[in-house]
């Protein structure tokens, strides 16, 4: 059966509503009110996500000038009249207001990318480039004012347009993308912004699916009008009980989601970073830890120009939890660390290659051609972790970028990791950092420049050490006081190093006993006192972690470590270049400790590995009876409110917003995504013009009564693209458009066109190469009148959508 | 469907990731919103579709190529709004079989009522019913659809063009010897009863000279015979078609019933009671029906706009012969589309007329058929081609 398009026999339609002045204030109404949802959501969502208020922006006026353009803007596509005023005004005023306080614009944009770039790098544990403000800190509100203006402007336009094509799609795409990045930075939005995000969207999803089609819009307001009104009493009564029954708390409180959170970080951890071997350790979850099984499987690949053992540092654990390790918190990292870390990265002091910098100032017969170059293939280990010895000193600056806050291990870039990084080392510098101890003392005491401007800087460093790494939870440090004894520091900053030692290995090697079978218990215990006072016997995550927390104990920072060891054995007799293959019975976990001056080294604190690495020796008169204070607290450096370059111009940070890793990276990304989409809009051209081809030919059919209705069809979308509104009526109805269209004279040439096409469509007469001449002849002419009354870019438009 | 479930299935995963790396407050009461608002929202559309009413108001007749306006009027008289409303409108013209279709989909808030004007119009004439073929109420979300079949009927009566029709009663076969009844107005073909003289015209037959009248008078008078009332004439309108594949178009069917509806008129204008028959392919009877004025015709006028064609393998005169055994009219009328065959079995002694309607397209072999005039008319010459006839 037919839907009705073109009959000449039995018609019947709906027909369209007539347009009345009350259904201008009905799209008035409703474009307004999705545009005024969309704009409070993504302005009050981005607002609260970037903590913006910190600028001291004067709020009410913003929502108000962007409640200002999303009305004028619906009123001049409602109303239609002096449309372009009623859109362009507020544009007009944004650019006038760019005009007459441009400083103000450009510090309050830059306020503003620095408040953003703060809030990124608290997540994200990273420097991020600071923009020059040149206004006074009493100016900074009103400068952020103007330049938010700006931005309310343009994001008022673009919920604006949104509403008013409703176009879903894109709306749920910047929805989606604005709760992806509340989920990455894991900030807890008000509720309020939910749910008027849930609202923009529910209204662009109705309208989507059904407003466009039919009806009038006085009838469409007042239907959404009424639904909305159904949609706001289910969200106001879910509201309280949400808010009576408590369900958010309640929920956190029994930690569903963040189970479940811990469950998909770790399963999205294992599907991007974990091979087989990669899955031996723990990487300080010791929540669910069982028996250990060293498998012979390959992990790592490692060639040296000079085959050497080391310790492969993977992951480091830096705070105990009870059930495990975790890093230092991105957040108070960059709250109170980040001028530390800039300037000591300035000064290239990072505490993952401190040693091998000491060791290189210090020591006279170690230089840079010592050097051992190192390539890593990870083909079955865990990708996440950069494994790179103590040792290293040149490393490139995607694994140890400048602008990383925290000492803890190296970047592994990517999304699946790097499986393959090459670096250069010392060789084993672990066996004798107690020498390097000696003669730092020396050095200090000849007061070499160098010496004491290195010294100056890891002052800086030794002072983040000692607050972060030799914290020790109450419980903890009276469970240790138990074990070890009170320990009285007696006016020094920890126990000598070789006190602690002893200490710590006689305890470890007496009371407990390795055992790499381990009985699984409710998981709610501390983990240490369940291996000192229940199980009493462990394997080398168990020893790392006593070892590292009795360290502490002791005033010692430490930290836990997992990684690989390349034992002397593995290297005994390898030639320069030979692959050693490191597999997961290699795999091992250590405590490092901090040794001033020096830097982190690892110990040994795993019965079975105790002969296994080669150790430093305990050289008298060595500084391992240390347990001075740290240095004199030093002026702290704070981080610098301009980024400009010296006088000199030799300053590298000049422009301070030089093209980082993540913004190289934002911009290949971009260019792909760029390039996909060339590629895409190229394929579509293509397949048009494939289309039109297939179209043209059909038009040359032999046979007379298709091809008349081919060519009627191609007339009719040429009449389209003209702006003739196809709807579903009769054919006969556009003959009265006609002449406003196309000229005097066409209305009686379509009518008589309609009649050959609605003769050869429904009847069986043999149309004749007459009457196809007829239809062809206007088809030629509607063409020509195409070409000719349409503008220059609209042609080229249609040239592109291969309309003729 | 499918894609608005795939998208909200997407959504609450989203958001449930949501929840999960944010473990917000307002991330969990997002996530609520979008299980629940959804099911509740099915739950008010099927309240909402249970309290739809829905209703099509059209005029009772319609002239042919006239448009004609109408109304589909929709409410919801429940508290619950509709998120859309599908309705499917079609409309079918029973004489000619053309069959159309109008969509509209709409939403409905609560306590809403939405008028939609329609438009109808039919070029050929006919009993046009309307019914509602389909009509589905989505929720807000268009997860789930309830499919109603309310009561909605009608019909609009599209009427014919009707055209002057000159008919004369040739002599007939079958006369009722014992019949009494003469009309007193007409001449007729009877000539065992007069109905008066007049002079003679060239043409007239010679039997009918009034001999002793013209001595008489001294010029030539002839007798006027009697019109029998009674089993006079009979029309039957075929309704069957022999080739399913090829029915009769519509112009043609417009066509036969515009003749037989005038054919009609004129008869009873002319005060020649006949009887008129088809058979209705809607229930298998025949339908026969004696007319003798103005007010029987309204009476049959709307079944026969309903009279449409249906594949039949027999001639509607062969219907005939199986409902009343045998025809003993004088005259038969047999208005066609389809060449008859053995028509003379049908009516032996009656004197036979088909009026045979050509489609331009498909013009049908007409077989020469002894003493059965066969007059052929095409749809858009019938008033030139049936103008005068004589049956």
């Amino acid at each position: 059966m037919k839907e009705n398009k073109e009959a000449s026999g039995l018609e019947i339609v709906f027909t369209k509503h007539e347009t009345k002045k009350s259904d201008r204030t009905a799209d008035l109404v409703c474009g307004s009110l999705a545009a005024a949802l969309l704009f409070f959501s993504l302005s009050g969502a981005l607002y609260s996500v970037f903590a913006l208020h910190v600028l001291g922006a004067a709020v009410p006026l913003l929502l108000l000038i962007g409640l200002i353009c999303v009305f004028s803007g619906n009123a001049g596509f409602a109303y239609e009249k002096r449309k372009l005023i009623a859109i362009g005004f507020p544009a007009a005023l944004a650019a006038v207001l760019c005009m007459a306080a441009g400083d103000a614009v450009a510090n309050g944009f830059c306020l503003t990318a620095n408040q953003i770039f703060t809030v990124l790098g608290r997540n994200f544990g990273r420097i991020f480039p600071i923009f020059q403000v040149t206004a006074a800190a009493g100016e900074h509100a009103f400068c952020a004012t103007a330049f938010l203006v700006i931005a309310v402007v343009l994001l008022a336009y673009l919920c604006l347009y949104l509403a008013r094509s409703w176009n879903w799609m894109l709306s749920s795409l910047l929805v989606l993308a604005l709760l992806i990045l509340i989920s990455i930075l894991g900030r807890d939005l008000s509720l309020v912004w939910f749910i008027l995000l849930f609202g923009a969207l529910v209204l662009l999803f109705y309208k989507h699916r059904v407003f466009l089609r039919q009806g009038s819009r006085r009838q469409q307001g007042e239907t959404l009008l009424s639904i909305s009104s159904f949609l706001a009493l289910l969200c106001g009564v879910l509201l309280c009980v949400f808010m009576v029954g408590d369900i958010a708390d309640h929920s956190q409180r029994l930690g569903w989601f963040s189970s479940a959170r811990s469950a998909v970080i770790s399963a999205t951890d294992r599907l991007r970073y974990e091979k087989k071997a990669g899955d031996i350790l723990p990487e300080g979850d010791f929540s669910d830890v069982s028996d250990l099984e060293l498998k012979d499987t390959p992990a790592l690949e490692v060639v040296m120009s000079k085959p050497e053992s080391l310790y492969l540092r993977g992951y480091v654990g830096s705070v105990y939890n009870g059930k495990g390790w975790q890093p230092l918190d991105n957040e108070r990292l960059y709250d109170e660390y980040a001028a530390l870390f800039y300037w000591l990265h300035q000064d290239s002091f990072y505490g993952q290659t401190q040693l091998a910098h000491a060791a290189l100032l210090l020591d006279p017969e170690l230089s840079e051609e010592d050097g051992i170059r190192m390539a890593v293939n990870n083909i079955g280990a865990n990708s996440k972790y950069i494994y790179a010895p103590y040792e290293a000193y040149r490393v490139d600056p995607d694994l140890l970028p400048a602008g990383g806050i925290g000492d803890a291990d190296l970047r592994s870039p990517g999304i699946t990791g790097s499986r393959f990084y090459r670096y250069t080392t010392l060789p084993n510098q672990v066996k004798k950092y107690t020498s390097l101890a000696a003669l730092l003392s020396e050095a200090e005491q000849k007061n070499t420049p160098a010496a004491e401007r290195y010294l100056l800087t890891e002052s800086h460093y030794n002072q983040f050490v000692y607050d972060n790494f030799t914290a020790l939870p109450q419980d903890i440090r009276n469970l240790l006081s138990n074990h070890l004894g009170p320990y009285d520091t007696g006016g020094k900053a920890h126990l000598s190093y070789s006190a602690a030692k002893q200490n710590i290995l006689q305890y470890l090697t007496t009371y407990l006993e390795y055992s790499e079978k381990v009985s699984s218990g409710s998981g709610e215990e501390d983990f240490l006192r369940k291996f000192l006072e229940e199980t009493r016997s462990g394997y080398s995550i168990h020893y790392a972690t006593a070892a590292a927390l009795m360290f502490r104990y002791y005033g010692i920072p430490a930290r836990y470590v997992e990684g690989y060891i390349i034992t002397p054995r593995d290297v005994d007799g390898l030639a320069a270049n030979s692959v050693v293959a490191v597999d997961g019975t290699h795999a091992h976990a250590w405590v490092e400790i901090y040794q001033d001056g020096i830097g982190w080294v690892p110990f040994e604190a795993t019965p079975p590995y105790l002969d296994v690495m080669e150790k430093a020796e305990e050289i008298e008169g060595a500084d391992t009876s240390g347990g001075e204070s740290p240095q004199q607290e030093p002026p702290q450096k704070q981080k610098p409110e301009t980024a400009e370059g010296n006088e000199e111009g030799g300053d590298s940070e000049a422009f301070p917003f030089g093209p980082p890793s993540l913004v190289r990276g934002l911009l290949i990304g971009l260019s792909l995504l760029l390039l996909a989409v060339l590629l895409f809009l190229t394929i579509c051209f293509i397949r048009r013009k494939a289309a039109l081809s297939r179209r043209l030919k059909l038009l040359e059919l032999e046979n007379n009564k298709e091809a008349i209705q081919d060519i009627f069809a191609y007339t009719m979308d040429l009449l389209a693209a003209m702006g003739l509104v196809v709807r579903n009526v009769s054919l006969y109805d556009y003959v009265e458009t006609m002449p406003a269209l196309l000229g005097e004279g066409y209305g009686e040439k379509f009518s008589k066109v309609a009649d050959i096409h609605q003769e050869a469509r429904f009847s069986s007469h043999r149309m004749t190469d007459e009457q196809r001449k007829t239809v062809k002849e206007f088809h030629r002419q509607v063409l020509k009148r195409l070409r000719e009354s349409t503008k220059l870019l609209k042609r080229i438009s249609m040239r592109a959508r291969c309309l003729y | 469907m499918i894609t608005s479930w795939l998208k909200w299935v997407l959504w609450i995963l989203l958001i449930l990731a949501l929840t999960i790396f944010t473990n917000a407050a307002g991330a969990v009461f997002l996530l609520l919103l979008t299980v629940i608002v959804p099911l509740a929202c099915m739950a008010a559309n099927k309240i909402a579709a249970s309290r739809l009413e829905i209703a099509v108001a059209f005029p009772d007749t319609l002239e042919k190529e006239e448009k004609m306006q109408g109304v589909f009027t929709a409410k919801n008289s429940s508290l619950a709004p509709c998120g859309m409303v599908e309705a499917v409108l079609t409309s079918k013209n029973m004489l000619t079989g053309e069959e159309r279709a109008a969509a509209v989909s709409f939403p409905l808030g609560a306590r809403q009522s939405v008028e939609w004007p329609l438009r109808l119009k039919d070029s050929h004439c006919g009993k046009i019913s309307f019914s509602m073929k389909r009509l589905r109420v989505y929720d807000l979300f268009g997860l789930t659809c309830r499919n109603i079949l309310p009561g909605v009927r009608g019909s609009v009566a599209v009427l014919p063009n009707l055209f002057p029709l000159a008919v004369s009663l040739g002599t007939g076969g079958n006369l009722d010897k014992d019949g009494t009844d003469y009309s007193t107005e007409k001449p007729g073909y009877d000539v065992s009863e007069p109905f008066g003289i007049r002079e003679y015209i060239p043409g007239d037959s010679l039997k009918n000279i009034h001999w002793k009248l013209t001595r008489k008078l001294d010029r030539l008078i002839v007798r006027e015979a009697g019109l029998p009332l009674e089993n006079s004439l009979l029309i039957l309108y075929e309704t069957g078609t022999a080739d399913p594949a090829k029915p009769p178009s519509p112009s043609v069917c417009d066509a036969m019933a515009e003749v037989f509806i005038s054919l009609i008129q004129a008869l009873i204008a002319d005060r020649i009671p006949h009887f008129i028959g088809w058979q209705d392919q809607n229930n298998g009877a025949f339908l026969r029906y004696s007319l003798q004025s103005e007010e029987e015709i309204s009476g049959v006028l709307e079944k026969i706009l309903a009279a449409g064609q249906k594949e039949d393998e027999f001639f509607c005169y062969e219907h005939y012969i199986q409902n009343f055994m045998a025809c003993d009219f004088s005259h038969v009328v047999y208005i066609t589309a389809r060449p008859p065959k053995d028509i003379r079995l049908f009516a032996p002694k009656s004197r036979v007329t088909v009026l045979l309607c050509q489609d331009e397209e498909r013009p049908e072999k007409i077989d020469e058929q002894t003493d059965v005039q066969v007059i052929p008319f095409y749809p858009a010459g019938a008033e030139q081609d049936l103008y005068s006839i004589v049956v």
